[in-house]
């Protein structure tokens, strides 16, 4: 999926004590693209990534997704556009805790209109490739957080989604775990637009394409 | 997985909130159960067995006191009607059918009733049936001979034989000695005490269980046993009016002022029409009696009993509320515990009609699954209850049948339920997933 995004402003507060929280002059990503996007803490990473996923409205500008102009939808549709074509990777404890592993991938791929037989197919498929096939009834406390944070990825891309954001997939995973996250990302994202913000050396060298979100603004 | 699979996982998650706020829905619905089963036994307990009946005349008193102990069984007798005021009502050109009442004994903790072969005419309402046979289960009505009872009745008062010419009982005057002591049973006495036909009983004095034996040994022989009517005449021994005089030592043998044969009460049936209001005006001027009407009585008892009712069930409705407002208060106290799980689902791509309809979903569960519970424990406890309160007060309650009152408080409490969920839900509909992914490093 193709990404362009356009005067995009947006600051949180009141009118009157408005803090200015991400600037984008322009940018555009081609399809199957894999960025990074870097920056320091409280450089709007996440608020871009909040916007692309269609949760949040920015103040001003224009965000094209495919030939899709997202906040020309309603709130509703942008739901169902958002729970078919995007996929989403945060940072530990984005797991439901009420459900199974196994019942995490499904109501991803439920939300996303895929039948309920054919989302437990695909959910057990890509555990056992994971080598979690047995993991699938356990809850996602009884599974290391580098596991989680695997199934959490594997949440976001089984309903093969065309763009898939991540961020910070990696923030209180160990090296270990956090190459084993950003690998899995990497893999299942050949087909997929990937953004992924962090400012992990250990995600940033992972990417050929890295953008600095400070060199965006106008 | 569908939303009812979110909302039973959740429900499940947060087991120790929704388990409280569950009881506490479930206290106020087993509240309103008993309330309502209470009030539908004292109902059925009045107004089911007293259908039928017409007036009872007794001696001067408390009216609703006449009713309790004639057709209830309940209680004590106000006083003692001389005999003769029966035969009078019995000739009373109003009067239908007209059936003399005697207590003073038990039996093993049944009320034994002295009375005449009027008690098994049609007319009589219970055991309800066209024929005189119809109203037994087993045998015959006992042998009422009148003659024999007026003989008995003349040596009581030491007076010459009472009222009318024995051409008119069909009989001459027999010695009181020849009476015959039969008996017939009501179903549960029948039932409980595993008596059969020909088998032989002796009352003892005293309307209360235990009593005293009589100073002569004197027995029964059970002639018939009642059609089972599920009222207090399913606890009755009646005996034949002549026999219960031929015990000397008889408590309501007498009116102790003048020294006449007496009994306890006369249930009286008017002709058709305007003969009830007739007898009600002729007897209301008589001060040696009172007359109840059975219906009026009962229903003015009722109106007690329901004004204590109402007082418990506006009780009831209190705590069905708090239970209510529990659902509220708890699943908004879970609200910021799940925040960032509400989230998860948005970003996922719930919509926020989705996550309000959970809400108000887990709301209206936890009422429902309370309200069901509390029912179910509401029966529970009157069953237990049940032997208690019948003893105490004479009404049976019935554990194992669920009324429509209670379908329609238990639908009430869902839709109250439901409302409640409105609260937490509309904070969370309106919740913004995008401030409550923020990065957690």
């Amino acid at each position: 999926m193709r990404v362009g995004l356009r005067d995009l402003n947006h600051s949180y507060g009141a009118r009157s004590a408005q803090r200015l929280a991400l600037r984008v002059a322009a940018l555009e990503i081609e399809s199957q693209t894999k960025l990074c996007l870097v920056g320091s803490s409280g450089s709007g990473k996440t608020t871009l990534l909040n916007i692309l996923a269609g949760v949040l409205v920015p103040t001003s500008g224009r965000v094209q997704l495919g030939d899709q102009g997202l906040f020309e939808l309603s709130e509703a549709e942008r739901d169902r556009f958002r729970a078919r074509h995007i996929g989403c990777v945060f940072q530990t404890l984005n797991l439901l805790q009420g459900l199974s592993v196994l019942e995490n991938l499904t109501l991803a791929q439920r939300f996303a209109g895929i039948g309920s037989a054919a989302a437990r197919r695909t959910g057990m498929d890509l555990l056992e490739r994971l080598g979690l096939g047995e993991r699938a009834a356990a809850r996602p406390a009884e599974l290391s957080l580098g596991e989680q944070q695997r199934v959490a990825i594997l949440r976001a891309v089984c309903k093969a989604p065309a763009l898939v954001l991540a961020d910070e997939p990696t923030a209180s995973l160990d090296d270990d775990n956090a190459q084993a996250a950003i690998d899995l990302l990497l893999e299942t994202c050949r087909d997929s637009t990937l953004l992924v913000a962090s400012h992990d050396a250990r995600v940033i060298a992972r990417f050929s394409s890295v953008q600095k979100l400070s060199e965006l603004a106008p | 997985m569908r939303v009812h699979q979110l909302i039973l996982r959740s429900a499940s998650q947060h087991r120790l909130s929704s388990g409280l706020t569950l009881l506490s829905v479930a206290l106020g619905a087993l509240l309103v159960s008993v309330i309502l089963l209470l009030r539908s036994a004292t109902e059925a307990t009045f107004l089911g067995p007293s259908r039928g009946f017409a007036l009872v005349v007794g001696a001067p008193g408390s009216r609703l006191e006449l009713v309790l102990n004639t057709i209830f069984q309940i209680g004590q007798s106000p006083g003692l009607l001389p005999y003769e005021v029966f035969e009078e009502l019995e000739q009373n050109a109003s009067t239908q059918l007209a059936v003399p009442y005697a207590v003073g004994d038990a039996f093993r903790g049944f009320r034994v009733i002295g009375t005449s072969d009027a008690f098994f005419e049609p007319r009589f309402p219970y055991p309800a049936s066209s024929s005189v046979s119809g109203k037994f289960a087993a045998g015959r009505p006992f042998h009422f001979d009148r003659a024999a009872l007026r003989a008995r009745l003349s040596e009581i008062a030491g007076l010459a034989p009472l009222g009318l010419p024995a051409a008119a009982v069909g009989a001459p005057a027999a010695p009181a000695s020849s009476a015959v002591a039969e008996a017939v049973l009501g179903a549960r006495v029948a039932r409980q005490l595993d008596i059969r036909l020909g088998d032989r009983i002796e009352p003892t004095h005293g309307v209360d269980g235990g009593g005293t034996a009589h100073e002569h040994q004197q027995l029964w022989t059970v002639v018939g046993l009642l059609a089972a009517t599920g009222t207090p005449i399913d606890d009755l021994v009646l005996i034949n009016l002549d026999s219960f005089f031929l015990v000397d030592d008889h408590r309501g043998g007498v009116v102790p002022e003048t020294g006449q044969p007496a009994i306890s009460s006369v249930v009286l049936f008017p002709k058709p029409g305007v003969h009830k209001a007739l007898l009600l005006g002729q007897l209301n001027k008589r001060t040696q009696l009172q007359v109840a009407d059975v219906d009026s009585e009962v229903r003015s008892l009722l109106r007690i009993v329901g004004n204590v009712d109402r007082v418990f069930f506006i009780i009831a409705i209190l705590v069905v509320w708090v239970g209510v407002v529990s659902v509220a208060v708890g699943i908004y106290n879970t609200l910021a515990a799940r925040q960032r799980e509400l989230a998860i689902l948005r970003i996922l791509g719930a919509r926020r009609m989705t996550i309000f309809g959970m809400l108000v979903g887990e709301a209206t569960l936890l009422s429902a699954l309370g309200g069901a519970l509390g029912l179910c424990l509401g029966h529970l406890v009157v069953f237990a209850a049940s032997a208690l309160v019948e003893k105490s007060s004479g009404v049976r309650p019935r554990a194992l049948v669920f009324l429509p009152e209670e379908g329609l408080a238990f639908l009430l409490l869902v839709a109250a339920g439901a409302l409640a969920g409105l609260l937490p839900a509309a904070k969370a509909y309106r919740s913004d997933a995008a401030s409550l992914l923020v990065p957690l490093v």
